[in-house]
């Protein structure tokens, strides 16, 4: 209660234009509608144009499905990302752009998240959009690289790995449908989200 | 590995049909397709199309007629459509008119998009008797250079549809395979060159067949 009144006291001491600057702050970044946009622009590379490096821990976790390698370029930064489907999961994981490992990404069910955890994103993203619908989720490992692979190879506990879920949701908005792709941390956390900017399919359809 | 295949299993049915059939109708069809998007999920789509007719038993550089069409459309869920609207066939005979009904539903998958369309269209005017029709068709387009088609790179787009045509006592069935190079000028711009083939008339008789140059523009005008 007392902090309450402390901010209150704050609050009322700002000068008008602060108020008004901080109410617009919260207004916006209250919106679900205002996020980050996601917008990626990737292009299919030859293993050669790929980082020793990252060439490197692709070997070490013994695929032994096609991979295809993929640069990506976001709104700031380049990365290297190598897809495979290996004993029926989709598997993506992204290098920097000189080859540092930054994560692995597993396509799974809903389901496949601890019930506990899936419960508090679900109702995280029920009090934010009453209806939507699951599109996609990813199970994000990152951090320690080699118990990653350890993990990976010998299915061994997620000890020591970052573990985040990446889920990418459709919901509707102001009478139109859109999609999110949220973050949440291994316990079902709140992390961040990016709207995704669809692509036109005009001309599949006309 | 899977695009090679494709392409040889074109080729192959391309050359087939070109050596099994006496004097194919070929010719050229431009389009212009401009898609403008509304609030609440609604769109409209102005499609301008026009067919010239290059060789039909001889060489011989003919305009045949001029489609002109405006469909209104809504979003029901996410990835399905449903629309409505008109098309005018603009010819030297007069303007013969249509209204059309569609639904289409369309899936991302990790390296392509594909798309189904069902539609339902009938034609009035000119003197002719009313034809109705139903569609089906599936198209697909692949970049060709990431999993997402962004500006600046090519794609390829297949589409395979089956009409059933019914006017008076009479039905026939065409069935239209399109492949076409396309190229994304913009992230609302694209353009696209292929090979159109139409075979109806088989059915009841011998079979008609047209290859039509297609060379499609994309436009969608921002929100």
């Amino acid at each position: 209660m007392q902090s309450n009144t402390f901010r209150i006291s704050k609050w009322v001491n700002h000068s008008f234009i602060q108020r008004t600057l901080i109410a617009f702050s919260l207004l916006i970044l209250g919106n679900p509608a205002f996020t980050q946009q996601k917008f990626e622009r990737e292009v299919r590379i030859r293993e050669r144009d790929v980082p020793e490096s990252a060439l490197q821990y692709i070997a070490s976790l013994k695929f032994d499905t096609n991979i295809r390698w993929f640069k990506e370029y976001g709104k700031d930064r380049v990365s290297f990302e190598a897809k495979t489907r290996y004993r029926g999961e989709n598997y993506s994981i992204e290098f920097s752009e000189n080859g540092t490992f930054e994560d692995m990404e597993i396509e799974i069910s809903a389901e496949d998240i601890p019930s506990g955890v899936n419960q508090r994103i679900q109702d995280f993203l029920y009090s934010e959009f009453g209806r939507y619908a699951i599109e996609k989720v990813q199970l994000q490992l990152s951090g320690n690289k080699e118990l990653i692979r350890d993990q990976f190879r010998y299915r061994s506990d997620l000890l020591g790995v970052e573990v985040h879920y990446e889920i990418v949701i459709s919901t509707r908005l102001e009478g139109s449908f859109v999609m999110f792709e949220f973050l949440f941390s291994e316990t079902g956390r709140y992390v961040s989200r990016a709207r995704i900017v669809e692509k036109s399919t005009d001309n599949i359809i006309y | 590995m899977g695009r090679s295949w494709l392409f040889l299993l074109l080729f192959v049915l391309v050359s087939v049909n070109l050596h099994a059939r006496p004097n194919p109708q070929w010719g050229i069809l431009p389009s212009v397709n401009i898609n403008k998007r509304l609030p609440k999920d609604w769109s409209v789509n102005f499609k301008a199309e026009s067919r010239q007719i290059i060789y039909r038993d001889s060489f011989r550089f003919t305009y045949s007629l001029t489609d002109v069409s405006l469909i209104a459309a809504t979003r029901i869920r996410l990835r399905t459509t449903i629309g409505g609207g008109y098309l005018a066939r603009i010819s030297e005979n007069g303007i013969r008119h249509r209204a059309i009904q569609q639904i289409s539903i369309s899936r991302n998958y990790p390296s392509f998009r594909l798309s189904h369309r069902i539609s339902m269209d009938q034609s009035f005017g000119m003197q002719n008797p009313a034809e109705f029709r139903l569609r089906y068709r599936l198209s697909s387009e692949i970049p060709l250079q990431g999993q997402s088609l962004d500006p600046g790179e090519f794609f390829l787009k297949f589409s395979n549809e089956y009409l059933n045509a019914f006017q008076e006592n009479d039905y026939d069935l065409e069935v239209r395979t399109a492949a076409y190079l396309g190229y994304a000028l913009s992230p609302a711009g694209k353009l696209e060159l292929g090979l159109d083939h139409r075979a109806n008339s088989f059915i009841s008789g011998y079979a008609r067949h047209r290859f039509w140059i297609g060379l499609n523009y994309f436009y969608t005008l921002k929100d």
